[in-house]
């Protein structure tokens, strides 16, 4: 008897639930955010070569990367190897650069320079303190075997991302 | 720190932003201290902070602090510190400050507080229990001056009436006493009773002037006047300079 009305009991509860579906919402707000202090400018040195070398007449730009954590990102920077906009080539054009550390907001983060890794034209460094770091680009263009560039307005972009770990 | 910060008062320094760059070799030890001297308390600093680059490369710090709110009378002189081996150069402070519009109360009665210092204010000073002084009005300067003006008219129409008595008592005193004799001596009647007669202009009026004739007495003679040379040369030599300046403007 005690076990039939407890299977009732339950045949009654059964028939009373309900459901509802809750949503929790939440926002992931950057821990990394990626700003350009300065804007490069190509200096030309010679017919045949831009420089953002200051000595060449030129203006490095400057990247800067605010962590707010520690050790969760990488910075990717690349320098360009290609126009984004310029006068007909019909030459090609031999491009170097470099990137490195130009000033840090913890002293801790000076040891990314000696850190960093290069392959092709990228270079990455591992973000390993909250903070800020800033991080100045070098880009130089050849054109043909010093060949003068056609006379104009040239563009070229340099990339950084900020790459969770 | 004077000649760093305004000298207003109720500034309060809420921020630092420092930079430099160190030279090292990166095995060496090397500590760089920025801080500020406590104005009030010898051999204390009221802000310090200390980068360590000892095992570290160098490099650039560009580093911003949050410094609670402190009254820029408690800053004083500023200075970077460096132990170990190693320089800094390039280096340069930015401080944060704000100003804080309601350190005197009363600047404004918007100001917290504002009437707790009015309040304290009038009685430091030793208004809030005095009556108030309050003058007569009579003896306004004012007040004063157009009553005196007033007093004047009131003179002057007493002069007035016055002088018209007198003239009215001397015109009775004709009138009742009107006798020519009885106001003149003998001579004085003789020289009335001349002036007072009828004057006879006819005897000027036929009188007769002798005239006659002026004949002419100047006779001239004819003769030849010579021509002024210089004149002419004069005139010559004006033709010929106002020819030479005309000449200028000719084609």
């Amino acid at each position: 008897m005690l076990k039939t009305t407890l299977t009732i009991a339950a045949m009654t509860l059964a028939t009373t639930v309900s459901a509802a579906d809750t949503p929790i919402s939440g926002t992931v707000e950057s821990k990394c955010s990626i700003f350009t202090d300065i804007q490069g400018v190509y200096g030309n040195p010679n017919p045949y070569e831009l420089s953002t070398t200051p000595a060449d007449g030129g203006k490095q730009p400057i990247i800067r990367y605010d962590v707010a954590s520690a050790d969760f990102y990488t910075a990717k920077i690349s320098y360009p190897t290609s126009f984004s906009s310029s006068p007909s080539l019909s030459d090609t054009v031999t491009w170097t650069g470099d990137v490195e550390v130009s000033s840090v907001s913890d002293t801790n983060m000076s040891g990314y320079e000696a850190a960093k890794v290069q392959y092709d034209n990228v270079t990455e460094f591992d973000l390993t303190i909250a903070g800020t770091t800033w991080f100045k680009i070098t880009s130089n263009a050849q054109y043909g075997y010093q060949k003068s560039f056609p006379a104009g307005n040239y563009t070229a972009i340099v990339t950084a991302e900020c790459i969770a770990n | 720190m004077e000649d760093v910060l305004p000298p207003q008062a109720g500034l309060t320094i809420n921020g630092m932003l420092y930079q430099y760059t160190t030279e090292k070799d990166p095995d060496s030890d090397l500590t760089v201290t920025i801080r500020n001297k406590h104005a009030l308390a010898f051999g204390e600093y009221i802000f310090s902070n200390t980068d360590d680059w000892s095992g570290l490369p160098g490099n650039t710090i560009n580093k911003k602090i949050a410094i609670p709110e402190t009254s820029t009378t408690l800053w004083g002189d500023g200075e970077i510190s460096i132990q170990g081996q190693g320089s800094v150069t390039n280096p340069n402070v930015i401080y944060e400050y704000r100003y804080d519009e309601c350190y005197i109360p009363l600047t404004d009665p918007s100001c917290p507080g504002y009437y707790d210092a009015l309040y304290q204010w009038l009685k430091d000073n030793g208004l809030l229990d005095k009556e108030p002084e309050v003058g007569d009005p009579y003896y306004d300067e004012w007040v004063q001056y157009q009553l005196s003006l007033e007093t004047d008219l009131e003179d002057n129409d007493e002069v007035e009436q016055d002088d018209d008595e007198e003239v009215d008592e001397d015109i009775a005193a004709l009138n009742v006493e009107a006798s020519i004799d009885k106001l003149v001596d003998a001579s004085q009647s003789q020289m009335y009773i001349e002036l007072s007669t009828v004057p006879q202009f006819d005897k000027y009026y036929t009188q007769d002037i002798p005239g006659g004739v002026y004949q002419e007495t100047v006779v001239l003679q004819d003769a030849t006047l010579p021509d002024n040379r210089r004149a002419l040369n004069n005139l010559a030599g004006d033709a010929k300079h106002r020819t030479m300046v005309r000449s200028q403007y000719g084609d």
